[in-house]
Parts: structure tokens; sequence; C-alpha cells
């Protein structure tokens, strides 16, 4: 269907581009290779100059998921300020650019390509989705630049093969639907569980995830229904599941979509325990929710943005205040925010020669890197630097609430 | 020689006329040129050793020949003649002037001329092959390279058009916007058409003919269809563009038709499920929300959904449709699709939002506009028809243009090679010719070297020298037989000359010589012969010494017993004179004074002479033993003989028996003896004697002397011995500085019975009994001396034994 993925072209790129990436893989993980693998022609590693070293964001600065990529791009702009401020890294100043991809995958790789070809940066930061990252990331993977903090948990930008120069910090879709499950089946005994996903690849993968997750636990989806990337057209999906009957619904999808779901859902009093997985955009489903949104249920993976008893939200609500002052903290800045760190603390490691081989493998040696109350681990073959899933509740007064447990 | 001159000039018959060549003619020469001995070196030469005039010259010179110290050859001087009258003639007839410089300079000349026409052969033959490769290089290489490379741009231009035909190809087939297209494959083209033109251009140079005219042809046959592959390809390229805008275009327009029916779509389902429109709606009843009406809006919504994506799909479907059958099915089912979108829209109404028809309309347009996905891709595929043509055309062309170009460089090539043919046999020739020219002249020249240069001059010159250096051996006897009528000719016959000159010169020399000799030998026989005499007197006194001697031994031995006698009755007189006296003593008392002093007169007196008579007895016995003595004929055993020991103890005897004498006598002896003096084989007791008697001798002169009234009171005898070995012989020289011997005396000195002392005191047999002891030993005894100047004897003995010359009895 022609508005979804692009099909074949980006099918046919993906094998080409999976056995490059093996190449680069393979020469990226040569031990103390410092020289850049992938230096075009031996040139000075792009992006980077004696005073600065320059990052590239395509992602979703409009459209449906723009708060996701506008929370990233705050987030990272403010960790970068941060580090700025104390006098950049080895003498470098971090700097951003961003490009907006609208969510749309033709977009993201048009955009990746400039910013690697004309823009040279050093390497991405930021981006948002999985189907703007399986159009993107082949193209990074190619240069051998880094793909850092992908605001997503599609499956693949963790399989060191199929995305060698991605640097994810969240946990993955299905460790956050594991979670869900888990959560549900133990906490609150719930045994029919139904699934509503966005009809695209994420929506794909978040429903592998809970299909997982449930067949290992001997169990199986009651119900499911999907609805069109970039569209509200829920309705047909809560009558759908309303005949399925289950006791939880957990949702794949975006904050728009989700919250039209919500609101029919209870209009036509359907009322199963309804859960989120972090990309949905918890603040803006909040807010759009309103009331309306108390119960709804969120995992997140990164820590409560306003838990300050953390060290890392700290930092970060100061990082955010002098970025923007008024901002309100929310996850997906806060995302943004650990992404800048994390880069930041991986060029600092990476010491002053610094290549794009250099920073990947630099990444491989970190071990617990602890922003304090958040730490991140990486090492050969894992490219994911937290495992962490939190759980995180709408309050009738629109705020969100920290859980433990769904109990 | 002045003699025999005339003699030869009767023999033969020269005319005076010709030159001296015709008396020699050697038969076997083969060069005659004459030469005159009158300009050369060699004539001169004769001149000052006979000195004549050059013409007299001539004429000697013809001598060398006929002469030979002997007999003339008569038979060879009749011979030459004749030779000669005809080579002179001959020679006369061309005036041909033989000399080296001459012969040289043919020789030399004829090697030259060779030389000079094996360069002119060569040359014309470089000639020859650089005409030739000239027209190769002109003519037959530019063509043929001309041939080539419209080969080559032919070659380039057959594979151009497929190449830039199958880029564009691929170009669409790409729907990727990413896939890299060389920038380089659209400007060949021009490149192309260039390639055309040159190749027009360079058949022309090729000339006009059928050859080029073909080649002609086809490449601007070529040319044009790349023009309007070219043509073909550059809208083919546009009208794949446009696809891939329609692609992208329709590609929106599907999304947003797809993001406008399905919320339509879901709403609608909802409210026929639900009733409920907006979240703050009562729900509608069955009736209303289940009326047709909303079956048919919903349906229709489907509808345009399906048709609509439909639509979108066929258009992705023909962008890269390959099959012109397909296209038309494709666009029939595009027609119905969106005419269904506009039936549904229809029924839709004005529940439907303005933007969905406008994509609709959009989709449609997309589809079938003027500039739509099915005319364009039609036509494009049109165009990929239209070049398959050009293709095959190109193909086709190619061909006869290759076949064009094969036959034009064959052509070419069988041009070249003919040329080159010819120049590798203009090469060839040369080759040869230079070879056989460098044969003959190399040959001609080795002919040349060993019959004159070999033969004629240097066999001569080396006859020449071999004669000169027999001459200067000693050798004048041998003729020298040098022939030629050159330089080389005239030298021989100078040297004959000078050889003739030279044998007269050494034969007087000869008998200067002899006479020198013969008379030096008579100079040698006269002294001889006096030296004869001298001896033959000296023999003559010998012989009369000796038969003296015989006769003194004889009266010596006579009176030797009555000397005796005397001594022995002298002695025991003495002796009782002696008893007498001691008597006398033993009766002195007794004895009256006058009676004692008379009897000790005449007891004294016979005592003196007693004395007397003893002392002239013994004297008179001394002289017999001295006469026997040297009577007596060499006897004695020979010893090895100390001499130094032996000149020490006789020196020393006759000095004490001097000082035995008369103590008064002083002497001061010099003794200077060479260790090497060694022994000698002599009798002991003779050679004693010689040594003491010499001594004695010494000391008695020496003695009188000091003794002499009118003596220097500081004299003193001084004696010098020295004994010495030199050359095998022993000498010994003693030297006394007495008052000498006078000269007459020297002479005989050694003679016996001469003496100079008083009758007393020598027999005068000593020296001469020293004498014949020294010469009886083989040594010689000779005396040195002046008045005033001491004297000095020398005595030579030979160290080994000789017999010497016998004692002279």
């Amino acid at each position: 269907m022609p508005g979804g993925e692009g099909p074949s072209p980006v099918a046919d790129r993906r094998s080409r581009a999976g056995w490059i990436s093996l190449l680069c893989l393979a020469a990226a993980l040569i031990p103390g290779s410092r020289a850049p693998a992938f230096a075009q022609d031996g040139e000075p590693t792009p992006g980077v100059s004696p005073d600065r070293v320059l990052f590239g964001q395509s992602a979703a600065l409009s459209g449906p998921a723009a708060a996701l990529g506008q929370g990233m791009r705050l987030g990272i702009q403010a960790a970068f300020a941060e580090i700025n401020r104390r006098g950049g890294v080895h003498g470098r100043t971090l700097e951003l650019v961003s490009l907006d991809d609208g969510y749309e995958p033709e977009a993201a790789l048009a955009n990746t390509r400039r910013l690697l070809q004309e823009e040279n940066v050093f390497a991405l930061i930021g981006p948002v989705g999985t189907p703007t990252s399986r159009a993107a990331e082949p193209v990074v993977a190619q240069a051998g630049a880094p793909y850092i903090g992908p605001f997503t948990g599609a499956e693949f930008l963790r399989e060191p093969d199929e995305a060698p120069t991605a640097v994810n910090i969240r946990a993955s879709y299905f460790q956050e639907t594991d979670e869900m499950v888990e959560r549900l089946i133990e906490d609150l005994g719930v045994s029919r569980i139904a699934v509503l996903y966005q009809d695209d690849s994420y929506g794909n993968a978040g429903l592998t995830g809970v299909r997982m997750a449930l067949s290992s636990r001997r169990r199986e989806l009651s119900g499911l229904a999907a609805y069109q990337r970039n569209t509200t057209a829920v309705k047909v999906a809560v009558l759908e599941l309303r005949r399925a009957d289950p006791e939880a619904v957990i949702i794949i999808g975006a904050y728009r979509p989700v919250a039209e779901f919500v609101r029919w859902a209870r209009r036509i009093d359907f009322n199963p325990i309804l859960m989120n997985i972090s990309f949905v955009g918890s603040e803006a489903l909040a807010a759009d929710l309103g009331a309306a949104g108390e119960g709804v249920l969120i995992t997140q993976v990164v820590p409560f943005p306003e838990d300050n008893s953390l060290r890392v939200v700290r930092n970060y609500r100061d990082a955010l205040r002098r970025q923007e002052r008024g901002a309100p903290p929310s996850f997906v800045s806060l995302e943004g925010y650990i992404a800048g760190r994390l880069a930041g603390e991986v060029l600092e490691r990476a010491g002053p020669e610094l290549t794009r081989a250099g920073f990947l493998e630099t990444l491989t040696t970190i071990r617990n890197l602890d922003f304090g109350g958040f730490s991140l681990t990486y090492g050969r073959g894992d490219t994911q630097g937290s495992d962490r899933v939190f759980l995180t509740r709408i309050e009738a007064n629109g705020s969100l609430r920290p859980l433990t447990s769904l109990r | 020689m002045a003699d025999k001159e005339p003699e030869y000039r009767q023999d033969g018959t020269p005319d005076p006329e010709a030159s001296p060549a015709t008396a020699e003619s050697p038969p076997e020469s083969e060069e005659q040129p004459e030469g005159s001995g009158g300009l050369s070196i060699v004539g001169a030469l004769r001149e000052a050793l006979s000195g004549k005039t050059p013409l007299s010259a001539e004429e000697s010179g013809a001598e060398p020949e006929g002469t030979d110290g002997g007999p003339p050859d008569e038979p060879e001087a009749a011979a030459e003649p004749a030779a000669a009258e005809k080579g002179g003639w001959f020679r006369r007839k061309f005036a041909l002037r033989q000399s080296l410089r001459v012969q040289i300079a043919a020789g030399l000349g004829a090697a030259i001329v060779f030389t000079l026409i094996a360069s002119i052969i060569a040359l014309v033959a470089f000639f020859q092959v650089g005409r030739i490769q000239r027209e190769i290089n002109t003519e037959h290489v530019p063509a043929l390279t001309n041939a080539v490379q419209i080969g080559q741009l032919a070659t380039s231009l057959a594979a151009a058009a497929p190449r830039l035909v199958a880029e564009a190809r691929n170009r669409q087939l790409a729907t990727d916007p990413e896939t890299e297209v060389a920038p380089d494959d659209s400007v060949p083209q021009l490149d192309l058409l260039e390639s055309a033109a040159r190749i027009i251009e360079l058949s022309s140079e090729l000339g006009a003919g059928e050859r080029t005219a073909g080649l002609r042809e086809f490449s601007e046959a070529l040319a044009g269809n790349l023009r309007d592959i070219q043509v073909s390809v550059e809208s083919g390229v546009v009208l794949q563009e446009r696809l891939g805008q329609l692609q992208e275009a329709t590609v929106v327009r599907s999304r947003e038709l797809n993001e406008l029916i399905v919320p339509l779509l879901d709403d609608q389902v909802f409210y026929m499920a639900t009733g409920l429109r907006e979240l703050g709606d009562d729900p509608a009843p069955l009736e209303v929300r289940g009326a047709e009406v909303e079956v048919m809006y919903q349906q229709a919504l489907s509808a345009v959904d399906a048709r609509g994506n439909l639509a979108g799909s066929l258009i992705a479907d023909v962008v890269v449709q390959d099959d012109l059958e397909l296209v038309e099915t494709l666009e029939e089912r595009f027609r119905a699709a969106t005419a269904g979108t506009f039936r549904a829209l229809d029924t839709i109404g004005d529940r439907a939002p303005r933007q969905l028809r406008e994509t609709l309309d959009a989709i449609y347009e997309l589809g079938l506009a003027q500039d739509g996905a099915f005319p364009v891709r039609r036509e494009y595929l049109a165009e990929l028809r239209n070049q398959l043509g050009y293709l095959a055309r190109n193909e086709s062309i190619t061909d006869s243009l290759e076949v064009a170009v094969g036959t034009l460089t064959v052509g070419l090539e069988q041009e070249a090679l003919a040329a080159t043919e010819q120049s590798e046999a203009a090469l060839n020739l040369g080759r040869s010719l230079l070879v056989a020219l460098n044969v003959l002249g190399i040959s001609s020249a080795a002919l040349i070297l060993w019959l004159f240069v070999g033969r004629f001059l240097i066999a001569r010159l080396t006859a020449l020298s071999r004669a000169m250096r027999r001459m200067a051996g000693g050798d004048l006897e041998t003729r020298i037989e040098v022939r030629g009528q050159d330089e080389v000719g005239e030298m021989a016959q100078a040297l004959e000359v000078f050889r003739k000159h030279a044998l007269e010169v050494q034969r007087l020399n000869l008998v200067e010589e002899l006479a020198t000799r013969v008379e030096a030998q008579n100079e040698e026989l006269a002294k001889t012969l006096e030296d004869l005499e001298k001896a033959q007197d000296q023999m003559v006194m010998q012989e009369k010494l000796a038969s003296l001697g015989q006769l003194t031994a004889g009266i010596a031995h006579e009176i030797k017993n009555p000397l005796n006698f005397v001594n022995n009755f002298a002695d025991i007189s003495n002796e009782l004179l002696e008893d007498l006296k001691e008597e006398l003593e033993t009766v002195k008392e007794n004895v009256p004074e006058e009676s004692l002093a008379e009897i000790e007169d005449i007891s004294g007196d016979l005592s003196g002479n007693l004395e007397r008579i003893v002392h002239h007895g013994k004297r008179a016995s001394s002289i017999v033993y001295g006469m026997l003595e040297h009577a007596r004929k060499e006897g004695g055993e020979r010893r090895p003989t100390e001499i130094n020991a032996m000149l020490e103890e006789y020196i020393a005897l006759a000095f004490h028996s001097m000082r035995a004498v008369d103590s008064r006598f002083q002497m001061t002896i010099q003794k200077d003896f060479s260790d090497d003096v060694g022994a000698v084989e002599a009798v002991p007791q003779d050679l004693s004697r010689v040594f003491l008697n010499i001594v004695t001798n010494a000391c008695q002169a020496t003695f009188e002397k000091q003794l002499a009234e009118d003596s220097d009171p500081n004299y003193q005898p001084e004696l010098e011995v020295t004994s010495r070995k030199e050359n095998g012989e022993i000498e010994v020289r003693i030297k006394d500085n007495g008052p000498g011997i006078p000269e007459e005396h020297l002479k005989k000195i050694f003679e016996p019975f001469f003496t100079t002392k008083d009758t007393d005191k020598g027999t005068g047999l000593g020296l001469s009994l020293c004498h014949d002891i020294v010469r009886g030993h083989g040594g010689t005894l000779a005396v040195n001396s002046e008045v005033g100047n001491g004297a000095e004897f020398v005595i030579t003995l030979p160290t080994s034994s000789s017999g010497g010359a016998e004692a002279g009895s």
C-alpha cells in the first residue's frame, strides 16, 4: 500500500546495505584501529574540526509526531549547551543541525543524505521513528557514522549485523511489551490481552513483541486491530476490539490516534486497561486526553523527568531551564538530553584524535556510565545502553505519575 | 776497382745514355719505373765513397754486379744486358720514372680508387633506399595510420551506440534516484559525432576513390544514425524524468487520498455501527444510521478508497511497464478505476470534502493527461523501439564500415608491403655490392701489400738489411744481390760499392797488420837471441864455475886433512902451553924474576902464535868448508818450514854472533812478519843459512859504517826484516841502513868468490851460495841498494814445492 513505508527499493537497499554493514562492522571491530575505516579517502573526519564537532538530526519536527522530534532536539541541545559551557570536549564545542522529515521515510532518507554529504556531520543523533530509521540507517552505516539515540525501540537497530553504527539508549520495544505483559499478568492477573497497533513497521514491531511476550507465557492474543499511520481513523478499530472483549489493550500507536481511541472507546463504554508504549508521546497524550486520560498506562524507557531525587533529572532540568526557559520537562526531552550527554561522554573518552570508528570503538568500552539514577552499559555486540522499563500512569489532572507496580 | 771498371764495360753493352737500371734489370720484378741515381741520397753516398762525378757514379753503380773481388760473373753480365735491352725499350717508351715514391703512390692510389668506387656504389644504393623510404614515409605510412585511426574510430562509434542506449535504459529502469549515472555517458554523444566527422576527414585525406567513397558514405550514415540515437535517447531521458515525477506525485496523491478517505470511512463505519459521529452526540437510531443513504455513502467511500488506490498502483505499474500491450491494458483498467472513483464521488456528493475531488482529479490527470503516465510511457516505449531500430541500423552500417575499412587497410598494407619489399631489395643489392666491393678492395689491397710491399719492397729491403748486417759482422766477401730500379736498388748498388771498397780496405789493413806483427816478432826474436846469448854466457860461466868448483872441491877435500892436522896440533900445543903455564905457576917462586918475565914473555908469544895458527887454521877450514858447501849438490830433505820462526831465530843468532865478536855492536831490529806467511817446503839448513848470511852481512856492513872514521855519531845500525805472502809467493825483505852497495858491485854480488871484505872476513861464496839455495827452492834472490842508502835483499819463495830452476852447480 502506498503511503506506508516504501517497499522494494528499501528492501533491495537493505540487502546490499546489510552486506556492506557487515564489512563495515568487521572493519570497525578491528581492535585498536583508530584509523577511520570509513574516512573518505584518507580525508580528515567529517564534522570534526579543531574547535567543534557537528551532529545532525533528521526527525519529525512537524506532523503528528512533531512532539517527539522537537522533544529530542530540545534535550540534545540542552545537553550540548551544558557540555559547551564546561569548555566542550577536548576543546571542541558540540553543535546540532536538525532537519524535519515529518516522520516520513523518504524525507528521512533525503535528510540523512544531506546531513552526511552536504552538512558533513560527524554523526546522526536523535532521529525519530522506526520506518524513518529503516530508511536512514543503511546510509548512515555505509558512511560509518554513528546513529546515536534513535527514538525507537525497533529490534533491527539493536542487531549489530543489521545496524552496525547504531548507538541505542532506550530499552527495545520487545522489552517494553514484555514488561507490559508481565505487569498485566502478574500485577493485575489479566488473561485476555488485545493489541491496537499502527499499521506500519512501528506498530508491527510492537505487535511482534507482545506476541512474543504472550507466547513465552503460553498465552495468545485475544484481539487485534490496526489503524493507518498519520490518520486518526481508529473508530473501526474500537469496534473491532470491543467485539473481542479483552481485559487489557496494549497500544502501539501515536498520541493523537491513541487519544481518539481512548475517547471513543470510553464513549461506547469499552473500558479495558489501556497500556501504551513509550513512543506514544506521553505528555502529548496526557494533554490531549485531559481528564479522560485518567488510568491510561504508559511504559517509559527513561526515568520520570520530575524525579529530582535523581541526579540525572536534576542535571537535565537545569540544562533544560537554561536551554528553554519555561519548557516543561518531558520523557522525550529527557531521552534527548541523555543522548546528548552520552555523545559527549563518548567523545571525551575517544580522545582528541576523533574518528567515527574511534567513537564506535570507544562506545564498546563503556560499562555502567552512571548519569545518576540512570546508567548505560555497552560492549561488543551490545549497542543498547539501558534495559530498564518504567511505568507511568496518567492521572485525572492530566499529569503523569510513575508507578512501580500496577497494583 | 778502377782497373776492373773498364774491363766490365767492355763486356757489357750499356748505352751510356741509358739509365743504370739497364744493367741490372731483374726479370722477376714486375714494376719497372726507372730512377736515376743522381737525385737520390744513395747516389750522393756513392759519390762520397768513390769521389767520382755523377756520371761515373752511375757507371760505378753498374759495377757491383759484375765485381766480386774475384773473377767477374761473365755469363750473368752477358745475360743481363740482353734482358735490359727489352726492359729498357719498354721503359724508354713510356718514360716512366721508377722510384719508391711513385710505386707507393701507385699502390695507395689503387687502394683509394677501390674505396672510392665502393663508397660511390654505397652512396648510390643509399640514395635509392632513401628514395623508397621517403615514399613509404610520406605516402604509405600516413595512409596506413589513417586507416588504422579510421578503424579505431569506427569501432568506437559502433560500440558507442549500444552503450548510449543501454545507459539510457538503465536510467529508466532505476526508479531509485540514488543510482548514480556515470556523468560521462551523456558527453560521448558529442565525441561520437566528432569521431564520425574525423573519419570523413581522414578518408578524404586518403584521396578520392572507390574505397574511400564507401568509407565516407558509411561514416556519414553512422553519424546520422548516432544523431538519431542521441535525439531519441535524450527524449527518452526527458520522458523518463517525467515518469519519475509522475510516480512521486502519484505517491503523494495516493497518500493524500488515503489520509482523506480512511478517516471518512472509519467515521462512517463507526457511525453505522454506533450511531455516533461526534463524541458528544446522541447515538442515532438504527433506521437512521442504517439507512440506504448511509450504506451507499459508506460504499461510495469504499469505492473511492479502493478505486483510488487501484488507480495509484496502476500508475506505479505503468511507469515501469515495458510491454506496450500491457500498457494498454493498464490504461484501460485505470480508466475504469478512475471512472469508478468519480462515480463514487458523485454518490458522495457534497458530503465529500473538496480536497477529495481535487485529489481524485489529480490522480486522473497523473494518469491520463497528455503528459500523464500512460501516454508518456507509451511514448517512451516507442522511443525504445526506435532506438532498437537505430541500433540495428547502427550494426549494419558498422559492418559495412568495418568491411570498407578492412579493404582499405588491406590495400594500403599491400602497397606498403610492396614498397617495403622494394626497399629491402635495394638494401640487399646495396649490401651485396658493398660486400663484394669490400672483398675486392680488401683482396686487392692485400695483393698490393703482398706483391708490392711484401715481395717487392720489404723483401728487398730485408735482403739489403741482411746484407748490411753481414757486412757489419765482418763478411765482406758475399756479393750483394738486391735488384730494382728504385731507391732500394740504388741503395743496394751503393752498398755493393761500399762493400768492395771496404773489402779493399780490409785487405790493406790485414797486410799492414801482418807487417806489424812480423816486425814485432822480429824484435822478439832479436831479444830472445840476446837473452840466449846472455844465457849462453852464463852457461859458459857456470860451466867454468862448475869445473872450478869441482876443482876447488877437489883441492878442498885434499886440504881438509892436512888442515885438520894443523888445527889439532895447534890445539894440543895450546893445551901444552897451558900446562906449562900451570907448571910455571907452581915453580914461580923458585924462578928468578928476570927469567920469570922472560918465560912469561915467551909463553905469551907462544900462546899468541898458537892462537894465530888456530885462527888461521880455522879460517882455512872454514874456507874449505865453505868451498865444499858450495860444491855440494842440493841435498837435504825438504820439510815444511815456518819462515817467520826461522827468521826470528837466525836474526837473533846473527845478532848475538856479532855481539860475541864485538860487544859494542848494537842494532835496532824491526821485524814485521805477516801472519799468513806460514810454512814453505824447504831444506831448513840451507834456508837458514841464507837468512843467517844476509843478516850477518847486514850487521857487518852497518857495524863497519858505524866504526868508520867519518861516521855520524848518531848513526845506529838498523835492520828491517819483513815477510809477506803475495800472489802465492813468500817475500822476505831484509833491509839495512849500511853504506849500501855500489852499482857495479850489484851485478856481481851473487857471483862466487866475489867479496868486498878483507880476505879473512869472508870467502866470497856466501851470497853466491844463498843465491843458489834460493834458486834451488824455486825462488829468487835480488838486491836493491844505493850507495849511502843501505841495501835491501829480497827473497821470494814459492809456497808450493817446486823444483825451480836447478841450482847451477
